[in-house]
């Protein structure tokens, strides 16, 4: 299995230098490490790691702002160790508050990881498939301009669409589109 | 009227907009914003949102402080990007006095006051901006600095330039909210960069530009990265210009183009120029704002310095690029994104419809160098140069009742004022320059 990558964002040279080492030795793979907000999102921009593991103390504008800015830029996952009050995090960012043991952050980390990865798989299933209803809707658009203008049934003009298709080598998808263009939106 | 209320109703219900941010800009040519919860909706759209138009700088005495924002309905847009409390959406809007009077302090009634001149002599103003800006690196502070990503050493990363992922990302949002972005790429100055968007009419376009600044800081702040309009950031390296593309149209044609014209270009488009040359020395306190404006406008960096026109020399003043038909246009290539758009486009439209006006004929066109003429060659051509700094070009503007004309007197009055004060301020600073050439040579 591939090793997981993590970007780590935190102001204290010290506490980055623990948090990698920890990291390091269970498996992970700690790619880069910023010590300020700005530098944390030009960082997670240029490598997409799998985890942002950023510490809420950490400078250069707001932490829920900065988390919000790489989920939802799809960029990574973010987890937040909290020192102090938990008042400043929203409840939709992914967060632990400070003191914890180790045992518990890496069992944070995989369950992160893991519902990431159930997410990402999801995520993949709806394009698909927000793609084939997109080409379903410009192929049935296609057929029903081709029965309209040549006078033929679904059938033949479904037909007609498969063949050309295969003797084009182009993707019903992309005949569909020229049959659209060349005949206009009719309706 | 009715509908666009209920159009837009739908769209904050189909969306869940939880944010209205109402926007006008002031006459320092800064973006305000008041934001109200969309509970409030239904008042925004009758225009009964009240603000305390003393707490704007330059804005009013604090005797006439109540004023009303009136919001145009055709400037509704939701922001793409996602923020911590929900989707927002905005309104640009026009300022009213409690007597139901447009406020003759707000720079965008102004510009529509000025247009409404060009239109009782038929024309429409069309205008196409390309706006340069550099991006920098933020500090741990978050805040901006003059490093640009090329000097700062990430040869750690991938070979990704993040400048570039920046405009991109810029490209698209801008997309996302209605723009037609015509080109985009990388300037001449590391860090340095330039987005434009196809023309449109003034009003609208003077509306987009604040819209496209306000657009580009924050996807650069969503980057790590800090977006600055600054026309001359860095000594030595080319600054940011907003070089404004202007026609003319009558009765759905361009009134800038005559195929059996000299240069196929109508006497409309001449004498709109001639009024260009002519004023320029008195807009440029407009068009150029600020002590640093004056920085961008040295010889050498092509910014143009000298009063004269050209076909293609690009250290000219005005520049007539080759497009002819409805895409005939002049290029005024002073102004910078300082500028308060609504203004420049004011006092750059008074100037040329003077010229019409009067039938002011340029000067010929200058097709050579004129970073390289001699003073007196320059003298013998009868090409004048833009005012030196701030303080000229305001004393420039203040001797030209015509320009001013265009502001009104309520933002002439501010603008000078306040500009004097910032000149004032710049004045008694001692520069790093002063203190490495005099301190130990004397």
């Amino acid at each position: 299995m591939k090793r997981a990558t993590i970007l780590i964002g935190d102001g204290k040279e010290n506490s980055r230098r623990r948090l990698k080492e920890l990291l390091t030795r269970s498996g992970y793979l700690v790619e880069a490490e910023a010590g300020n907000g700005p530098e944390l999102l030009r960082r997670a921009r240029t490598m997409y790691p799998d985890l942002v593991i950023m510490d809420s103390g950490l400078e250069g504008g707001s932490v829920p702002e900065i988390a919000g800015i790489i989920e939802g830029d799809g960029l990574s996952s973010v987890l937040v160790l909290v020192q102090g009050s938990l008042d400043r995090i929203p409840a939709e960012v992914a967060h632990i508050q400070k003191p914890y043991t180790e045992e518990t952050l890496l069992a944070v980390i995989e369950v992160l990881l893991l519902y990431q990865s159930r997410l990402t798989s999801i995520q993949r299933q709806v394009t698909s498939l927000k793609d084939s209803l997109k080409s379903r809707k410009l192929i049935e658009k296609a057929k029903g301009i081709l029965m309209k203008n040549l006078g033929i049934d679904e059938a033949a003009a479904y037909r007609t669409m498969q063949k050309e298709s295969m003797n084009r080598s182009i993707s019903m998808k992309d005949l569909a589109l020229a049959v659209i263009t060349a005949f206009g939106d009719q309706d | 009227m009715k509908d666009k209320k209920s159009e837009i109703i739908n769209k904050v219900k189909e969306n869940d907009v939880r944010f209205l941010r109402l926007q006008f800009t002031d006459i320092g040519g800064i973006m305000k914003n008041l934001a109200v919860p969309i509970s409030q909706l239904d008042k925004v759209l009758n225009g009964e949102i009240m603000f305390d138009g003393s707490s704007i700088n330059g804005f009013v005495d604090i005797s006439e402080s109540d004023m009303y924002l009136v919001p145009d309905l055709n400037t509704f847009v939701i922001f793409p990007w996602r923020s911590a409390n929900g989707k927002v959406a905005r309104l640009i809007c026009d300022i009213y006095l409690p007597d139901g009077t447009p406020f003759p302090g707000c720079p965008r009634n102004n510009l529509k006051r000025v247009l409404q001149e060009a239109h009782d002599l038929g024309y429409t103003m069309n205008v196409g901006p390309e706006a340069e800006f550099f991006l920098f690196l933020s500090d741990e502070k978050g805040h901006a600095t003059t490093q640009t990503q090329d000097e700062a050493g990430y040869f750690d990363l991938a070979p990704i330039d993040l400048g570039e992922n920046a405009r991109r990302d810029m490209d698209l949002t801008l997309e996302e909210m209605g723009f037609e972005i015509e080109a985009s790429h990388h300037e001449v100055a590391p860090g340095q960069h330039e987005i434009d968007f196809k023309y449109g009419d003034a009003l609208q376009v003077a509306d987009a530009i604040m819209t496209f600044k306000l657009v580009v800081r924050s996807i650069a702040q969503r980057h790590g990265l800090h977006a600055s309009f600054m026309p001359k950031p860095l000594f030595g390296i080319n600054g940011s210009g907003m070089h404004t593309h202007q026609s003319l149209f009558k009765d759905g044609q361009n009134a800038f183009y005559d195929p059996n014209g000299p240069d196929q270009l109508s006497d409309t488009a001449r004498y709109y120029m001639g009024g260009i040359l002519k004023h320029a020395r008195s807009f440029a306190a407009i068009t150029n704002p600020t002590v640093n404006s004056y920085k961008r406008l040295v010889p050498g960096y092509e910014a143009p310095v000298n009063i004269a026109w050209s076909g293609a020399n690009r250290s000219c003043l005005v520049r007539v690029p080759a497009k002819r038909g409805a895409s005939t246009r002049i290029e005024v290539r002073n102004p910078d994104p300082t500028c308060n758009p609504y203004l420049a486009m004011a006092v750059m439209l008074i100037a040329g419809l003077d010229g019409i006006k009067n039938k002011i004929e340029p000067p010929p066109p200058v097709d050579r160098n004129i970073y390289k003429m001699e003073e007196s060659e320059r003298m013998a051509l009868g090409i004048g140069s833009l005012p030196g700094n701030l303080l000229e070009a305001l004393h420039e503007l203040d001797k030209n009742e015509l320009v001013k004309s265009a502001l009104g007197s309520h933002i002439y009055e501010r603008f000078s004022t306040g500009k004097l004060v910032e000149w004032d301020e710049y004045n008694i600073q001692v520069t790093p320059w002063e203190v490495t050439s005099y301190l130990t040579k004397f």
